[in-house]
């Protein structure tokens, strides 16, 4: 006869580790399967083996010597500090390890995003600047020296600015390119042309 | 917990009180660093944790240099130890701990795998094996090749009786768990066992 009952479950049974509803309904299995009945009887058979091993016993001599080399390396063992010691036993027993640690994580994680929050964001009108730097770089030569005074070179270190600063943002008036006006006599001294130009150097 | 084992014994309470009051002192003095009350601790405990690593290891020799460590290492960390929990749950948890390390360590010193359900073998002599006691040797032996996890569930329930909730704690794993490693072992060992009589009759 073939069942599904596992050795596994068997063994729990014979150790006595199943409910008492499970061992009843075992127990009534095993009235009636005889390999399981077979299994059983052989597993606690071994049990009992096991239990045997539970009178061991070790010689007076070899526990003595044993004693001795353990007390010999104590009394030579250094151990850390009184203070240290006291602190440890305050940490462990007051406190609890864990939770200290996890207290000065805490406190890390805090400090550290009060210490971010305290970083000033970076001002909307510098990159307005500085795109109005960029342009000013192909305004014409012959017209830079009316247009604006003269610009600084362009920084060798280019910064990485977050995405949201990296948006184009609306500049302001003193921000907009300025727009000249030129003046062109000719031979007729009642012909004057007039014509603006922007930061580009493009006719508008 | 040797309180409540005490208490089960028919001991006085007075008793009880005068033994948990004993250990105590025992142990605040040896955290201060007196050591003839470690020393006193020490003949309490050393036999258990002798023959507790004895069981988990299957050698006496090996047993020997794991029970110095364990003492060792509780006269170390005696100052971490809360007076007001059994110390012999606490050495129970070393002794484990340190044989776990001990037994890594030797095999991978000795290139031996171990594995699950591995045959156990016989010595050449089959008459010495079977003789009076040496099938508990061969047992040892089977049980020592155990994975490390069902070899301690079931030392510490099989063989030292202890109850499955306190082996659960020993190992800080759930009792569920522990049942069924201590079910797998006692499958493995009796095949084992079986397995290696049938051959030798």
């Amino acid at each position: 006869m073939k069942c599904d009952i596992s050795e596994e479950r068997l063994a729990l049974y014979v150790g006595g580790e199943l409910n008492a509803a499970e061992a009843d309904a075992l127990h009534e299995h095993l009235q009636v399967c005889n390999t399981c009945a077979a299994v059983s009887e052989a597993l606690r058979e071994f049990q009992g083996t096991v239990k045997a091993l539970r009178a061991d016993s070790v010689s007076p001599i070899a526990m003595s010597r044993l004693h001795r080399e353990i007390m010999n390396q104590v009394v030579e063992q250094k151990r850390s500090p009184e203070w240290w010691r006291q602190l440890e036993r305050t940490l462990f027993l007051g406190v609890r390890w864990k939770y200290a640690l996890a207290g000065i994580a805490g406190v890390i994680a805090i400090g550290s995003l009060a210490i971010l929050s305290q970083q000033e964001p970076q001002p909307v009108g510098s990159v307005a600047t500085e795109r109005t730097q960029t342009a000013g770089l192909l305004v014409p030569d012959e017209f830079r020296s009316t247009t604006a005074p003269a610009e600084p070179p362009p920084s060798p270190i280019v910064r990485k600015k977050p995405m949201a600063a990296r948006r184009p943002q609306p500049a302001t008036p003193e921000e907009l390119p300025r727009q000249i006006m030129v003046k062109l006599f000719t031979d007729d001294p009642h012909i004057v042309i007039y014509w603006s130009i922007d930061g580009n150097g493009e006719t508008q | 917990m040797e309180v409540a084992k005490l208490w089960m014994s028919g001991i006085e309470p007075e008793r009880v009180d005068e033994a948990s009051g004993k250990m105590a002192r025992l142990l605040e003095r040896a955290i201060a660093g007196d050591a003839a009350s470690f020393e006193a601790i020490l003949k309490l405990y050393e036999r258990r944790v002798l023959l507790l690593s004895w069981r988990l290891l299957g050698n006496f020799e090996d047993a020997q240099d794991v029970t110095q460590e364990v003492f060792l290492r509780a006269y170390k960390y005696l100052h971490r130890f809360d007076t007001t929990k059994p110390v012999e749950g606490w050495l129970v948890r070393i002794t484990v701990n340190v044989c776990r390390d001990f037994g890594r360590r030797r095999q991978q010193r000795l290139k031996v795998s171990s594995q699950a359900g591995t045959p156990v073998t016989a010595s050449s002599d089959p008459h010495t094996d079977f003789a009076a006691g040496e099938n508990q040797e061969l047992l040892r032996r089977a049980i020592a090749a155990l994975p490390e996890k069902e070899r301690a569930a079931f030392v510490l329930r099989d063989i030292e009786g202890r109850p499955t909730a306190e082996v659960a704690a020993i190992l800080k794993s759930s009792e569920t768990t522990v049942r069924s490693q201590i079910s797998i072992a006692r499958v493995k060992l009796r095949k084992a066992i079986e397995g290696l009589t049938e051959k030798h009759l």
